[in-house]
């Protein structure tokens, strides 16, 4: 597909971010941003002079080749809208996509930012099991991080917020990426939220069935013990096998090919920034859009989420 | 080629296998032990390298080290800006820096109020992340989020800018990044005497871990002469791969600096052998 025209709705962190690789993987294209009027917005209009791109303020009227919305999950609804009734032709929306009140579109031109699908320890963990056509039983999986160190302020210290919505939603998402299967068919055993700063919950462990298998998930984010965020899976097989991974290394004292270290999945990179998943991410959704996240997978997740935040 | 001590084990930090990082992180509970390692581990080394967190602030602040080793400190501490806008967004970010405009920071920030520019704003961050007892004469490191995103958004200028503001403050510029040969085609029109003090740091290893865009086009690029300095790091792939061959190959590429980490004097000893130093 030939894009050639770009528009990021949001120019805040991950707006910026996906603008800074989007740059460097469509070099012939033009990038419109908009941002809400402001003191950032005039800062980052001085600040970006370059002629491939336009800040505006104003709701959109033009057709775009790639809309990416990287706006608070509050208004994921509304821009996705004005996207379809612009007739964009694809659309990337931030995860988590929008909120779990709303009515969100299921088409097959929205795809969602969970990035972590890109991790290439992930990525070769699906490849093995498939392969060798392997059942998984149980999975415990948990996030920890030390994201948050008081109490939020304004929409991010709201009930719709929390661990779950900000680092559960990309474990849900995996987990059903992993298990390649339907999330909506997720059955809740129990679940316990805890809340220290925020007025959501910052701590969270629930086990759940999808089918057969049984999941065990921890989060936390407001672990001093945790320098960055860390995710870690551990899987258990109907063979009776064990595999252990997290962002960085694959283990298994019953089978020797799960034993892998990131520096022997590395791969080329025209171009470097925060992770090798996030320019993978793009990639992906400017090419084949074969790995990452399609609308009626993050609505799943949501739904989940939902009964996970019982709310 | 001279050897500079990383400063990664420290702070938990392992980019091929997070437990050991937490392990090795266990051996340094307090600045002491921090300071007390890399006094004795000076002596087999170059000079040593730390990080903007508050810990090496401190430790910048009470190390006393023989006045032939260098320091290389590199700012700023990524995950306190990033805890910053998940709590506060950007515009907060924005405040919390505005506040700390002191009277020497005066003329940048009124040049930031008029312009808008955030350029202006990058002597007044520099004096924010740096050390009081960090003597002139050493090098500062821009870390390689902040490097790239620039490369990314077209921002060479402020890289350009960030060199210009350590010079006047007296310091030797520095820039770390995981794209070497884009930022070396955006420098490379820069002037001589920008270059001759700058030293670029990047990963170079034998496995290409992390060595982007691939291992052959950035070991090349190392062997070509620049006029600027070179730093290599993640030089033994993080610490997953081990063997022989890594010296050999390194000596091989020339550079004038290498950082490696370690949290055992003999390794640090017998590393610092190997490399010929």
């Amino acid at each position: 597909m030939n894009i050639k025209r770009v528009s990021i709705i949001g120019a805040g962190r991950m707006g910026i971010t996906h603008y800074a690789i989007l740059r460097q993987y469509l070099p012939e294209s033009t990038f419109v941003i908009k941002e809400i009027p402001g003191v950032v917005t005039s800062i980052l209009k001085r600040s970006l002079n370059d002629s491939r791109v336009e800040f505006v303020t104003e709701d959109l009227r033009e057709t775009f080749d790639l809309n990416f919305i990287c706006t608070p999950p509050q208004f994921h609804l509304k821009e996705i809208n004005n996207s379809i009734e612009r007739k964009d032709k694809l659309i990337f929306v931030e995860k988590p996509y929008g909120l779990f009140n709303q009515n969100l579109p299921n088409l097959n031109n929205i795809f969602v930012g969970y990035v972590l699908r890109f991790n290439p320890v992930i990525l070769e963990f699906k490849k093995i099991i498939k392969k060798k056509n392997l059942k998984i039983e149980q999975i415990e999986c948990s996030y920890f991080s030390n994201t948050l160190t008081k109490p939020p302020k304004g929409w991010r210290n709201s009930k719709y917020i929390g661990v779950l919505t900000e680092m559960g939603c990309h474990l849900v998402d995996l987990t059903g990426f992993i298990l390649d299967k339907d999330l909506n068919k997720a059955k809740i055993i129990n679940i316990k939220n805890k809340s220290v700063y925020s007025k959501s919950e910052d701590i969270h462990e629930s086990n759940w069935t999808i089918d057969q298998t049984i999941i065990n998930m921890k989060l936390d984010w407001v672990n001093k013990n945790f320098r960055k965020p860390v995710f870690n899976y551990k899987v258990k097989f109907s063979n009776g096998s064990i595999v252990n991974f997290d962002q960085q290394n694959m283990k298994s004292l019953d089978d020797s090919d799960f034993n892998k270290n990131i520096v022997s999945l590395t791969t080329n990179l025209d171009y470097y920034l925060r992770g090798i998943d996030f320019s993978n991410q793009i990639k992906d959704i400017i090419n084949k859009r074969e790995i990452i996240s399609k609308s009626n997978e993050a609505i799943a997740v949501n739904n989940l989420l939902k009964k996970l935040k019982s709310l | 080629m001279k050897i500079i001590l990383g400063d990664n084990q420290f702070f938990g930090i392992n980019h091929s296998d997070l437990s050991k990082g937490e392990k090795t992180k266990s051996q340094f509970q307090s600045v002491s032990d921090i300071v007390k390692f890399l006094e004795e581990a000076s002596s087999y080394v170059d000079g040593i390298m730390m990080n903007s967190n508050e810990m090496g602030v401190e430790v910048i602040n009470k190390i006393s080290l023989c006045k032939s080793k260098e320091i290389h400190f590199s700012i700023p501490y990524p995950h306190k800006y990033a805890s910053l806008v998940n709590e506060s967004g950007m515009l907060g970010v924005l405040l919390v820096v505005l506040k700390l405009i002191n009277f020497k920071s005066f003329i940048s920030g009124l040049k930031f109020l008029f312009t808008r520019n955030a350029k202006h704003l990058i002597p007044v961050l520099i004096k924010l992340e740096l050390p009081k007892n960090l003597e002139k004469g050493n090098y500062i490191y821009l870390q390689n989020i902040v490097t790239d995103l620039c490369l990314g958004l077209g921002l060479e200028n402020y890289l350009l800018k960030f060199v210009h503001s350590l010079k006047e403050m007296g310091y030797k510029p520095a820039l770390i990044t995981l794209n070497p040969i884009f930022l070396d085609e955006k420098i490379a029109h820069w002037k001589e005497e920008d270059l001759r003090d700058l030293c670029v740091c990047y990963n170079i290893n034998l496995s290409g871990f992390n060595v982007y865009p691939k291992l052959n086009s950035v070991q090349n690029f190392t062997k070509e002469k620049r006029i600027y300095k070179r730093m290599g790091m993640s030089i033994f792939s993080s610490g997953a791969v081990f063997n022989e061959k890594i010296f050999d190959f390194i000596k091989s590429l020339n550079l004038d600096y290498i950082v490696f980490g370690s949290s055992n004097l003999d390794r640090i000893k017998s590393n610092s052998i190997k490399f010929g130093v």
